[in-house]
């Protein structure tokens, strides 16, 4: 709606999907898996027992969605699709290895979360391709968690967001705002596999997982200066929430 | 426009409405256009500013991004639907009227639907009135009322209905009850809400450059679509050969661009059409032709490019050889001498950038043609202003213009001076038809700003705390046209010092025209930019110098009755102010380990050499109607007047009633700003109301005018009984001019404030907690003192924004990079801290019962207290404002270097 209002969204028709009843529920699937309906919003996210139990990290970020106005109306699918390297849920996506069911007229595909986005703003859909659910695998889901930096307190877009995960002792992590898509944080997670402590090494392998760019948020520099620090936090909190 | 009409039926507020609208209409525009509902508001039109927030199922939404189609059948509540059939108020809308939650009103509708969805949940913690209004920016009232409201309807025991604790009972006493319901219910229109199906719509056509040279406007698709009536280009509008030209000092500001654009999205063209929505989308089919200018942003481009303005349409030299538009110089005392006697020096150069006002009412105004000449409705705070400046650009004598000031939604210096009214009134002239202008919130931005500064200060002190002397050179960029400018630099200029003494003085203050966004008053006109160097040099000096800040400033602050250089002597106890601040603040008392404190004084003069008139009109029936020009937008002076009237002549409140201001009603007033009102306009006011006791005992039986002096009460309570016509009361006041000051004379009096805060930093990144602040008003005598201490609060928490987080960038291409509210960051109820509002009242100011006015002052000294505070927890002292975390971290990696 707001890229329709500010001209850089032109469409011919708009199909509302939000009363179809399959799409806008938060469902166990036979083999554990947690599937959200197209029509989710943020709010039945962030309220969801399930999310909250199994997917922390998700709930964390559903909550940093804009304000609770908009936390009624957006979906997670909508933020997703929306392909923003500062989306708040898609860093809770990625470390839970998340998987994006498409519908198109060739028939279903499921994308990875990882290939979903392909830069700022754009994604691996086709031509008349659209989401039908988000799965999360629930095996192993082990604890995650979500930290965010905002210019100020209250409601902003992510200066950085990053989603931590520990499960089985191996923490995963996935960055937002730092690079033109949400990304993992691979060598982070190789360092800190073999340290088990934060440390400089790790932290100097947060400065290589990210690209940051300056923007009229922060520049560069203060996201290099705040990532890795975010990123402890988050493991610290995840590790935290993991020790029984 | 293609035809793209559905019908659906929406269920509002319990009633079933069929609807037929286009099918991308938005709820919000359903709401306000098809049904009428104007109680729900818009303004960012992007889901960020929660004007617009509604139930819908029963859940808080912003109306503005949603489909009104694809709500079919889900019930949408609505502000209108709050209060029960008999009218009776909902509990929340009790409280909002009882806690004074409301200033100007706009925002309200949105900020009680909110606040319905969180009550509605199964807890109302802090935590969830803080996420649940985290959505609706307020920026009159800092949210603290707010919050309080909600907070008591969350914690009482009683269950709706009418309410004793909230004092809502009592409050149909309190003279602000009647205002705030009619805020409360969304009863209260703003010019928007106006019905406007009989009327043109105006659309401007703006370049996305920063500047630029116009080669050609190619008009013709747009006016081929169907409903267009007609593009205008400047060369269209024309008159005696020229493009008619305005401003409220100096007439340069051109109602359309001519040859060449001298701010980013200055009108180069306007299109009419009969409905707004086709207007806007005629605007996108403009062609316009142009050639790029280099931008000048900054101070050091504007010193060094050519000048911006190549003609002097009044016949004034400044900004035609340079970009300098004008230069005040101010001395006093010997410099030698004070420099010798000087052991510690400060010196250092403080910056602030340009920004934005926000009100929460997005500007827009109606132009209708009446007799020979024009009508106009706006939202402006100064009607005979406006008045003036357009008899006088379309050659119309004051009489063939009638201004009719409708409600004014949150201005602070924004709707002052003319900017939308100049070419609304050419164009209804020119078509013979009303024409209704509104803006987005977008456009906005590049309708008014707050001046950017660049002030260098150099401070000496003896070794005893004792100022000796400043020097300052202060750099004000005005944007590209002259609007009030020369009155903010020149006053910035001559209080830059003014509440300390100092041995000796040289200021010099310039304004500089840059190709940005023209800038105008705003809250404190250049007092904060000046409080914000002075305050900090002060604190510099007193860490060099081992002194405590409140200490120094003691030892410095002017005594009442001070000579003031170039003005009217101190009016005020400023040192009990300092104290009074330091005490309830707890300044001399340990605080906890890395938290940080800072303390600041603020001043501001007040505009001099004005006039106010006010008529009192007494009705047979004891009702009386107060006519003044004195325009309200949620600083409260109607009723705080109201109230007056009333005590003076023996009435209840309820019985007074103010008058809209309107121009060929109201007797002249000359402005609605400067804090001025209570004194000018209370004054007048008070007389008046004299002269109506005056002419009731004149009418007394000779047997009677021999009895002692007989109260107003008894005096009107005979007159009612014997007779029928209206007495009418008349009074004005009018400050005393000076052509040879500089200012046009001195002072009426001074707004002074301090402010104390206590805050801690994150040191990994930069993020500030302010958890306290103690703000003191010297107020000489407070009148309306619930809304007195709203003022103050709001005040201060625009202050904090200001110093945190408010500025306009521009990228690498000249053009703003944040001219939105998605990246305007203003403060929410998240960012507020707890907060003591007081007042000393020493019965010395020059307004009713002893008053001054106290409207700007809780920004003036917010940002040169934090950076104090900020200081005082980490070591680094901040010379730009804003004082981001980037900038913060920056500054803290410098000084561990």
């Amino acid at each position: 709606m707001v890229q329709m209002r500010a001209g850089t969204l032109k469409v011919r028709h708009v199909v509302d999907l939000g009363r179809v009843p399959d799409l806008g529920q938060i469902r166990q699937l036979s083999d554990g898996t947690v599937r959200i309906g197209a029509a989710v919003t943020m709010s039945q996210v962030r309220m969801s027992w399930i999310v909250g139990d199994r997917f922390p990290a998700l709930a964390e970020g559903a909550r940093h969605v804009g304000s609770r106005q908009i936390q009624n109306r957006a979906t997670l699918v909508g933020n997703v699709c929306n392909a923003s390297p500062a989306a708040d849920t898609v860093p809770p996506l990625h470390v839970h290895g998340a998987q994006v069911n498409v519908s198109g007229p060739l028939g279903s595909r499921a994308v990875s979360i990882a290939e979903f986005a392909t830069g700022p703003r754009s994604t691996c859909l086709g031509a008349a391709e659209w989401v039908t659910s988000i799965d999360l695998p629930a095996a192993g889901a082990g604890s995650s968690t979500y930290e965010k930096l905002g210019r100020t307190r209250g409601v902003d877009i992510a200066v950085v967001g990053v989603a931590c995960r520990v499960s089985n002792g191996i923490a995963t992590f996935a960055f937002a705002s730092v690079a033109p898509t949400v990304t993992r944080a691979l060598l982070t997670e190789a360092a800190l596999a073999v340290t088990g402590e934060w440390n400089q090494v790790v932290s100097s392998a947060v400065q290589d997982d990210i690209s940051p760019i300056d923007d009229i948020r922060a520049s560069a520099r203060y996201r290099r200066r705040v990532a890795p620090l975010l990123a402890e936090r988050a493991w610290v909190r995840a590790v935290g929430r993991a020790v029984p | 426009m293609t035809d793209n009409r559905v019908t659906f039926r929406l269920d509002i507020n319990g009633q079933s409405r069929d609807v037929e609208t286009e099918a991308n209409a938005t709820l919000l525009d359903v709401l306000r256009n098809e049904l009428g509902l104007t109680g729900t508001k818009y303004n960012c039109e992007q889901g960020e500013c929660g004007a617009c927030t509604v139930l819908v199922g029963g859940e808080p939404m912003t109306s503005c991004i949603i489909l009104a189609a694809t709500i079919e059948g889900t019930p949408v509540t609505t502000v209108e639907g709050l209060a029960a059939d008999d009218g009776e108020l909902d509990h929340i809308q009790q409280a909002f009227v009882a806690y004074d939650a409301a200033q100007c009103g706009y925002c309200t509708p949105g900020m009680l639907m909110a606040a319905t969805g969180i009550l509605s949940g199964s807890t109302a913690t802090s935590e969830d009135i803080e996420i649940g209004l985290g959505g609706n920016y307020c920026r009159c009232t800092g949210y603290l009322n707010i919050v309080e409201a909600i907070e008591h309807v969350a914690a009482s025991a009683c269950e709706g209905g009418r309410c004793d604790d909230c004092g809502y009972q009592d409050s149909s006493g309190d003279v602000l009850s009647e205002s705030l319901t009619e805020r409360v219910t969304g009863r209260l229109t703003y010019v928007a809400d106006t019905p406007h199906s009989d009327m043109l719509h105006a659309t401007f056509v703006r370049l996305p450059s920063p500047r630029a040279t116009i080669t050609a406007i190619e008009t013709s698709v747009a006016e081929a679509v169907t409903g267009v009536v007609k593009v205008f280009t400047g060369a269209d509008l024309e008159r005696n050969g020229s493009i008619p030209r305005f401003g409220p000092q100096v007439a340069d500001q051109p109602i359309l661009a001519g040859a060449e654009t001298r701010y980013e999205g200055e009108p180069v063209a306007v299109v009419v059409a009969e409905t707004e929505r086709i207007s806007r989308a005629a605007a996108a089919l403009v062609r316009v032709t142009y050639e790029e200018l280099p931008p000048i942003t900054d101070r050091a481009a504007s010193l060094s490019s050519p000048p911006l303005h190549s003609r002097s349409p009044d016949g004034r030299n400044a900004g035609v050889d340079s970009n300098v538009m004008g230069e005040w110089h101010f001395e006093d005392g010997d410099l030698t001498v004070a420099r010798a006697a000087s052991s510690v020096i400060i010196e250092d150069v403080y910056t602030a950038p340009l920004a934005h006002h926000f009100a929460m009412e997005v500007p827009a105004c109606i132009a209708r043609p009446e007799g020979a000449g024009v009508v106009v409705e706006t939202p402006v705070q100064h009607p005979f202003s406006l008045r003036l400046v357009l008899a006088t650009m379309l050659g119309l004598p004051e009489l063939s213009v009638r201004v009719k000031c409708t409600t004014i939604g949150g201005s602070f210096g924004s709707k002052g001076y003319p900017k939308l009214e100049p070419v609304a009134a050419v164009l209804a002239l020119t078509l013979g038809a009303p024409i209704r202008i509104r803006l987005t919130a977008e456009e906005a931005f590049l309708y008014a700003q707050r001046e950017a500064s660049d002030i260098w200060m150099r401070t000496g002190f003896d070794n005893d705390g004792l100022v000796q002397f400043h020097e300052v050179e202060a750099d004000f960029l005005v944007g590209a046209y002259t609007d009030i400018s020369p009155r903010v630099v020149a006053k910035a200029g001559l209080h830059a010092l003014t509440p300390y003494t100092a041995r000796a003085r040289r200021v010099r203050a310039r304004g500089l025209f840059t190709s940005t966004p023209p800038t105008t008053a705003f809250r404190g006109f250049g007092a904060p930019h000046a409080a914000f160097a002075l305050e900090s040099q002060l604190n510099a000096g007193a860490a060099q110098l081992g002194l405590d800040p409140v200490s120094l400033r003691l030892r410095n602050v002017l005594g009442r009755g001070d000579p003031v250089v170039g003005d009217r002597p101190a009016d005020g106890d400023w040192s009990e102010l300092l104290t009074t601040t330091a005490t309830a603040f707890g300044w001399s008392m340990p605080k906890k380990a890395g938290l940080g404190r800072g303390i600041a004084l603020g001043l501001k003069s007040c505009v001099p050499a004005t006039k106010s008139s006010a008529r009192v009109v007494l009705h047979p029936d004891l009702g009386v109607s107060l006519q003044i020009g004195t325009t309200e937008m949620g600083q409260g002076t109607h009723d705080t007047l109201r109230a007056l009237v009333a005590d003076l002549l023996g009435l209840e409140c309820e019985a007074v009633a103010v008058a809209a201001p309107d121009t060929s009603v109201v007797p002249y007033d000359a402005l609605t700003a400067s804090s001025r009102s209570l004194v000018h306009m209370g004054n007048a006011v008070e007389r008046a109301c004299q002269d109506i006791i005056r002419q009731l005992a004149d009418l007394q039986p000779p047997n009677l005018q021999t009895t002692a002096p007989t109260s107003a009460r008894d005096l009107i309570g005979a007159w009612h009984a014997s007779a029928g016509a209206e007495i009418i009361g008349e009074g004005t006041f009018e400050a005393s001019a000076n052509p040879s000051h500089v200012l046009g004379g001195l002072t009426p009096f001074y707004e002074v404030v301090a402010t104390a805060v206590e805050l801690e930093v994150d040191a990994d990144t930069g993020i500030v907690t302010i958890h306290r602040i103690v703000h003191t008003t010297d107020a000489g005598k407070v009148l309306n003192r619930k809304r007195a201490s709203g003022l103050d609060e709001g005040g201060v928490i625009m202050g904090l924004g200001l110093a945190m987080s408010e500025q306009l960038a521009f990228g690498e291409s000249g053009l703003i990079a944040n001219g939105s509210s998605l990246d305007y960051r203003i403060p929410t109820v998240h960012d507020i801290p707890r907060m003591t509002s007081l007042f000393i009242e020493n019965a010395d100011g020059p307004g009713p019962s002893g008053s001054k006015g106290l409207a700007e002052g809780g920004v003036l000294a917010v940002a040169p207290a934090i950076a104090a505070a900020i200081y005082d927890c980490t070591g680094v002292r901040l010379t730009d404002l804003p004082f981001t975390p980037e900038r913060i971290t920056d500054a803290m990696q410098e000084v561990s270097l």
